[in-house]
């Protein structure tokens, strides 16, 4: 199972960051991860929350604007050339990985072209993936 | 497509008549002018110009131009050519950038406008079965009450809704049964998006037309309202200075408005050199009124920029027609020598699927050089959570706006909802350089 990203738009500018992050936190939404990509006016924030379906709606309720996308949890070895071995993985299926990011622990997410396939990949070759509601509870 | 005409003698009139008509009403406003306003006959005294020596339109080249200033000048009743017992109704600007600049009506002018209303909305779809919502200002603003009289002419139900508190306006819209809607279109644009967010399917509604003016807007925004509200969209034209809504309407054919040549005198100047420009060429509008008895005026600078169409239309009316107005000669930014219309932008980003028309200008200045920023805000079919495909959408937007305007632009993309919202005219230009 999929963990479930949100991507919100959030200008550059003080104190956006801070409204979103209070919006989520008074209405018990936990954090379970985040990364940004910004340029130089605006920014991309990446969320994994526990309760992605409330943050999403509470969000769009407030005029932000946020897309779902669907992201693959990984359990990587916590050793030299962990990491290595999962992106070597991919690639050699051809797997084109968007971007990821390190959540709690030694967890990355992964945005790949093709999760589903990506995902039976790396089970078969004895990776551990993390389901989403595994994820939204660690 | 059976179109109705609502006056058909006039308009359907042929060229010698209306030229004809013309010339004689041109002869008596120039009189009526100079014998009833100190301003008209101090001008025509300076200019040696005989009013009873009137021969032919081309003669008027000699008088100066009525500028809004001369109206802010005579502040309030200084140009009106009868008493003030003759008044049945006065107008005025909102006065925001100086002295307002006040007009009035004698109940002959108010006719006239009501008449003037009439044509252009029978023209653009309205009958006496339509329900209208009116959602221009009343007050002062000519839009509100000249849009409601013109209606009330032909006959349609009339609901003077005003502007302003959209979820009213669109209760009313379902619950009355509105059949066509009058508004300026940024308006309509705006509402247009309340009642997406109400989950309204605007197929379910009785709307059939919008009549939309009072602003500059482009084809593209026509097409976009059209779809949004699923209706007919036509522009018209208008100034309070020379009557209000009513001067020039589209007809259903929307290929440029029908003018009121047989009350309006219309010319087409250079706005830099203020010399008349051929047919068919693009400049400032400049008119003169033909039957006006409070408040003649005699070559007034609209400073809106269009072009006249002296080609007939296919819907057998003959009275020219002039395009939409491009811009506004104040609206009309000089960037690094370069002239720029709000407008220009707008097209360009309705072109790009899924942008929606709120966006600003911002002019600054870094040193010696000036800039541009287009701000536009994105929305969920312009937001993407790859920042390569953000970035190519900031591009595709900068190059097609630098294609268009032949000038460098710097895009910024903004939150939704966070540039300012109007419910009258909206605010597209923010010029930070130093006058």
């Amino acid at each position: 199972m999929h963990t479930r990203e949100l991507s919100v738009f959030v200008e550059n500018k003080a104190g956006r960051l801070a409204v979103l992050t209070k919006l989520l936190g008074q209405a018990g939404i936990n954090i379970r991860g985040f990364s940004v990509a910004d340029m130089s006016d605006y920014g991309i924030v990446r969320l994994i929350v526990d309760k992605p379906d409330e943050a999403a709606a509470l969000l769009r309720d407030r005029s932000f604007i946020v897309r779902e996308s669907n992201l693959i949890c990984i359990r990587v070895p916590d050793q030299p050339g962990g990491l290595s071995s999962i992106l070597n993985m991919l690639s050699a299926s051809d797997i084109n990985v968007e971007y990821m990011y390190a959540i709690v622990d030694t967890l990355i997410v992964f945005n790949v072209e093709n999760p589903d396939q990506a995902e039976s990949l790396l089970l078969e070759s004895g990776v551990k993936v993390v389901s989403g509601p595994e994820v939204y509870s660690l | 497509m059976k179109m109705k005409i609502w006056d058909r003698r006039r308009e359907c009139a042929r060229r010698e008549e209306i030229d004809e008509l013309q010339r004689r009403n041109l002869a008596h406003t120039l009189k009526w002018a100079y014998d009833n306003v100190a301003m008209y006959r101090h001008r025509m005294d300076k200019a040696g110009f005989d009013p009873t020596a009137f021969k032919c339109p081309d003669d008027l080249r000699r008088l100066p131009f009525t500028t809004k200033q001369d109206l802010r000048d005579n502040y309030p009743f200084g140009l009106f050519a009868v008493p003030k017992d003759k008044l049945v109704r006065i107008h005025s600007s909102s006065g925001t950038t100086g002295k307002p600049t006040v007009v009035g009506y004698t109940r002959r002018d108010l006719r006239t406008w009501s008449e003037l209303v009439a044509r252009m909305v029978t023209a653009a779809g309205v009958t006496h079965r339509d329900t209208i919502q009116i959602s221009f200002g009343y007050g002062l603003f000519t839009g509100g009450f000249g849009l409601h009289y013109g209606m009330e002419r032909v006959g349609a139900s009339v609901v003077p809704v005003s502007s302003g508190n959209t979820q009213r306006q669109l209760m009313i819209m379902q619950d009355f049964g509105t059949t066509a809607l009058v508004s300026t279109p940024s308006y309509a644009m705006y509402m247009a998006e309340t009642l997406a967010e109400a989950g309204i399917d605007p197929a379910g509604l009785e709307l059939r037309y919008g009549l939309f003016g009072s602003e500059p807007w482009s084809e593209e925004m026509r097409t976009e309202l059209e779809h949004k509200w699923n209706i007919t969209a036509t522009d018209n034209y208008g100034l309070s200075e020379i009557m209000g809504p009513g001067v020039s309407g589209e007809c259903l054919l929307k290929q440029g408005m029908h003018l009121a040549e047989d009350h309006f005198f219309f010319e087409i100047i250079d706005p830099k050199t203020e010399e008349p420009l051929p047919a068919g060429e693009e400049g400032e509008l400049v008119i003169t009124t033909l039957t006006k008895e409070a408040l003649p005026v005699i070559r007034y600078r609209t400073r809106d920029i269009t072009r006249i169409i002296t080609d007939p239309c296919p819907c057998g009316r003959t009275l020219y027609r002039m395009t939409r107005v491009v811009g506004r000669t104040d609206d009309m930014l000089i960037i690094r020598g370069v002239n720029v219309f709000p407008s220009q932008v707008e097209s360009v980003l309705l072109e790009i699927e899924g942008t929606q028309p709120h966006y600003q200008l911002v002019v600054d200045r870094q040193g010696q050089l000036d800039t541009l920023e287009v701000w536009v805000e994105v929305s969920d079919n312009l937001f993407f959570n790859e920042m390569k495909r953000m970035h190519e959408l900031s591009e595709t937007i900068r190059s097609r706006i630098e294609s268009v305007l032949g000038l460098n632009v710097k895009i910024k993309l903004v939150e939704p909802r966070s540039l300012a919202r109007s419910e009258g005219k909206a605010k597209r230009v923010l010029d930070m350089r130093k006058k």
